[in-house]
C-alpha cells in the first residue's frame, strides 16, 4: 500500500521518497489546496469519495493508509 | 499622477439591462463546469438568458419579484442563474456564506429579511427550520426531490418558460442588489448593501483595468463579492468563458481540464499552481535544466538584460497549457511568487479591495504592474491616504450596513468610505498595503504596531502554529498597552514537551525577533493557547473573538 501512495504522491506532487511518518505540510511543505488536489487523485484512484472533515485528520502519510484500510479499499 | 492606458469594455445600469446586453454573445460558451467523473458541461449566452429570464419571470409571477431572496450553495451555474434572475427581476439576492456554521448561515437570512431562501441540496436541511417557523415562506430546492409545498428550481425555470412577457421591474442604479457578507476578521460579519451601479460599474471598471482573456477559471466562492464581481460579472460582460469550481479538491483537476488563459485566485491557489507546476517539472525530470535557466534569467535580469529563451515557457506550457494570467487578491501575495511565476511566462496581476467596495480599488495591470503594491487606483475610483488609512470615494462605494445605520455612519466621512486599511501610493501611482488599522496596536506615546507584521516573524519560528499579536496592559492605566502575543503552537512539533519547555523555547526565539525590531514594537509578554484560535471562512484569525 505505501509504494501505491508513493506512487500517487509522486503523480501529485513530483515528491520522492515519502515515508510513513512524512507529514505533508511539515515535510512536504504543502499548503491546503495541495493536500486537497492529492486527496482528488485518491479520490480517483480509488473511486471513493472523503469527506472535507476527513481530510482535515490527515497529517501523515501513514494517516492516508490507515484511512484508507479503515474505508474498505482493495488496493489488490 | 501617471494615467494609464485603458481597455473600453461594456458599462450597465442594472442586472436587467445586462442580460439584454449579455445576448449579444449568442451561442459562445458562458459558464463551464466538470462534474465528479470529469465531464464537461456547459451553457452558452443565449442559454443562460434564457434560464435568467425565465427564472425572473416565475418570481414576478410567484409575487417574489423585487424581494429579498438568499442564495445557499456552492458554486454552481445555478448559483449564477438564480442571482441574475433575482437582481434583473428587481431583488435582492442574499449571498450567503456557506463555510458558517449552520446557525449563522440561518442567522444571515435572517438578518437580511430574506422572504425566500434557494438552497443547494446540502443547505436545503439547514434552511428547513426557517420555513418551519414560518421566518421565510418560500424554500426552494436547487436540484432533486422538493417537499410536496415547495419548489425545485428546475421546474421553476421550467414554468417561467411558458409565461409571457411580465411588465419590466423598474429597476434605479442606486437600487440595492445584493446583500453580501463582510469577512468578519476584525468585527462580526455585517451585512453590505452594494447596489445594481456598484457591483456592474466595478466589474465593468476592473475590465478597463486588466485584459482578463476569452476564457477565465475560478474556484473563487461566489458568495463574496471578489468571486461574484471579479470573477463571473466581470467575465460575463467581457463575454468570456468562465469555467467554474466547487470543491477545492477538484479544483486544480478542473484548471489542467479546462486549459484557460485566466485564472482568479487566491495567493494560496496561486502557490499551489506553482507547485503543480514543479511538480509537472520533477516528473519530467527537468529540475536541474529549470534551475539553471532561472538562475540564468534572474542574473541577467539584474543588468537589465531580458534573457529571450522560450524554454521555460514552453515548459510551463506543456504542464499547464496556455494560463498566461493569474490574478490575485483576498489576501497579501508575497512577491517571490509573482517574479517565479512570471520565468514562466506567468503574469500574476494583484489587486486589492474590501466587501464594502463591491470590492476592488486597485489592480496591477497586464502592462504596468509592480510586484508587492496592488496597482494603480481603478478607473472611477478616488483613494485618498489619511493618517496613513486608505478612503474610497466612486461609484462603487456601498450603499450602507443593512438595517445598521449607526455603522454605516461611522465608516464613512461624507462621500468617503474609510477602509480600516493603511497604504501609501508611490510617485508612479501604485498604492501599497502596509497594515490594518482597526488591528492598530496604539501605545501611550502615540506610537502604533501593526500586528500583522510582528505575527509575520513569529509564524516563522517552527513551534508556532498560529499567533495572534495584541496589545496588553501594563498595569499602569487602561490606556498604557505593550505588545503581547497570544501563541498556539504547533502540536506536532511540541510533542513530548512540557508547556515550561515550550514556552521557553519561544521565548528564546523572540528574544532573537525582537532584536531586530524597534524597542516599542519588541513583544514583551507570551502566553500559550491551548485551544486553535477561531477563524472565518478565509482563514483569518478573528481578533474580535479572542
Amino acid at each position: 500500500m505505501l509504494e501505491l501512495v508513493q506512487k500517487i504522491i509522486f503523480d501529485v506532487t513530483g515528491k520522492k521518497g515519502v515515508t510513513l511518518d512524512t507529514d505533508f505540510i511539515q515535510d512536504l511543505e504543502l499548503n491546503s489546496f495541495d493536500i486537497m488536489n492529492i486527496i482528488c487523485a485518491f479520490e480517483e484512484y480509488f473511486n471513493i469519495i472523503i469527506p472535507t472533515r476527513d481530510v482535515w485528520q490527515i497529517k501523515v502519510v501513514a494517516d492516508v493508509i490507515s484511512y484508507l484500510n479503515k474505508r474498505g479499499v482493495n488496493t489488490l | 499622477m501617471k494615467q494609464y492606458a485603458l481597455y473600453n469594455p461594456d458599462y450597465y445600469e442594472n442586472f436587467s439591462a445586462l442580460i439584454k446586453g449579455l445576448e449579444k454573445y449568442g451561442d459562445a460558451p458562458s459558464i463551464e463546469w466538470f462534474d465528479r467523473n470529469k465531464e464537461r458541461h456547459n451553457r452558452s449566452y443565449r442559454e443562460l438568458c434564457k434560464d435568467v429570464k425565465s427564472l425572473g419571470k416565475a418570481l414576478i409571477n410567484n409575487g417574489l419579484g423585487g424581494k429579498h431572496v438568499a442564495i445557499v450553495s456552492e458554486n454552481c451555474y445555478k448559483w449564477i442563474v438564480s442571482f441574475l434572475a433575482i437582481t434583473s427581476s428587481g431583488g435582492v439576492a442574499v449571498c450567503v456564506d456557506i463555510e458558517q456554521p449552520d446557525d449563522t448561515i440561518r442567522q444571515m437570512i435572517l438578518q437580511a429579511d430574506a422572504e425566500m431562501v434557494i438552497a443547494s441540496p446540502t443547505f436545503h436541511q439547514i434552511c428547513d427550520p426557517l420555513l418551519q417557523q414560518k421566518a421565510i415562506s418560500v424554500l426552494c430546492i436547487m436540484s432533486g426531490d422538493a417537499s410536496e409545498a415547495q419548489p425545485n428550481l428546475d421546474e421553476l425555470i421550467k414554468s417561467g418558460e411558458s409565461i409571457n412577457e411580465v411588465p419590466e421591474p423598474a429597476i434605479a442604479p442606486d437600487d440595492t442588489a445584493a446583500i453580501m457578507f463582510t469577512s468578519g476578521t476584525t468585527s462580526k460579519s455585517k451585512p453590505v448593501m452594494l447596489t445594481h451601479r456598484n457591483l456592474l460599474n466595478n466589474a465593468s471598471s476592473s475590465l478597463a483595468a486588466v485584459d482578463i482573456k476569452k476564457h477565465t477559471f475560478t474556484s473563487l466562492p461566489f458568495y463574496h463579492s471578489y468571486g461574484l464581481t471579479c470573477a463571473i460579472l466581470n467575465g460575463l460582460i467581457n463575454g468570456s468563458k468562465i469555467t467554474i469550481n466547487g470543491d477545492i479538491k477538484t479544483m486544480v483537476r478542473d484548471l489542467l481540464l479546462s486549459n484557460p488563459e485566466t485564472f482568479m485566485a487566491v495567493p494560496l491557489m496561486a502557490e499551489a499552481l506553482y507547485h503543480v507546476l514543479w511538480a509537472g517539472i520533477e516528473k519530467k525530470g527537468e529540475v536541474e535544466k529549470v534551475r539553471n535557466l532561472i538562475k540564468r534569467k534572474t542574473k541577467l535580469k539584474k543588468f537589465g538584460l531580458n534573457f529571450s529563451d522560450n524554454t521555460l515557457v514552453s515548459i510551463k506550457e506543456e504542464i499547464l497549457g496556455r494560463l498566461k494570467v493569474v490574478i490575485t487578491g483576498g489576501a497579501h501575495l508575497n512577491p517571490e511568487l509573482g517574479y517565479n511565476l512570471s520565468a514562466f511566462g506567468i503574469l500574476v496581476i494583484e489587486g486589492y479591495g474590501i466587501t464594502e467596495c463591491s470590492p476592488l480599488i486597485a489592480v496591477n495591470r497586464n502592462k504596468f504592474y509592480s510586484f508587492g503594491t496592488v496597482g494603480p487606483v481603478l478607473p472611477g475610483c478616488e483613494v485618498r491616504i489619511v493618517n496613513d488609512e486608505i478612503w474610497v470615494k466612486g461609484p462603487n462605494t456601498m450603499k450602507g450596513y443593512y438595517k445598521n445605520p449607526e455603522a454605516t455612519a461611522e465608516v464613512f466621512e461624507g462621500e468617503w468610505f474609510k477602509t480600516g486599511d493603511l497604504g501609501s501610493i508611490d510617485r508612479n501611482g501604485f498604492l501599497t498595503i502596509t497594515g490594518r488599522i482597526k488591528n492598530l496596536i496604539v501605545l501611550k506615546n502615540g506610537k502604533k504596531i501593526s500586528p500583522e507584521k510582528i505575527e509575520e516573524l513569529i509564524m516563522k519560528i517552527p513551534l508556532v502554529k498560529d499567533v495572534l499579536v495584541y496589545g496588553v496592559s501594563t498595569g499602569n492605566s487602561a490606556d498604557d498597552v505593550k505588545p503581547a502575543a497570544s501563541i498556539f503552537p504547533n502540536p506536532e512539533a511540541v510533542q513530548g514537551m512540557t508547556s515550561y519547555d515550550i514556552l521557553e523555547q519561544l521565548q528564546k526565539e523572540i528574544n532573537k525577533i525582537n532584536i531586530t525590531l524597534p524597542p516599542y514594537q519588541q513583544v514583551q509578554m507570551v502566553n500559550i493557547r491551548e485551544k486553535e484560535f477561531a477563524k472565518t471562512s478565509s482563514k483569518k484569525i478573528k481578533r474580535y473573538a479572542v
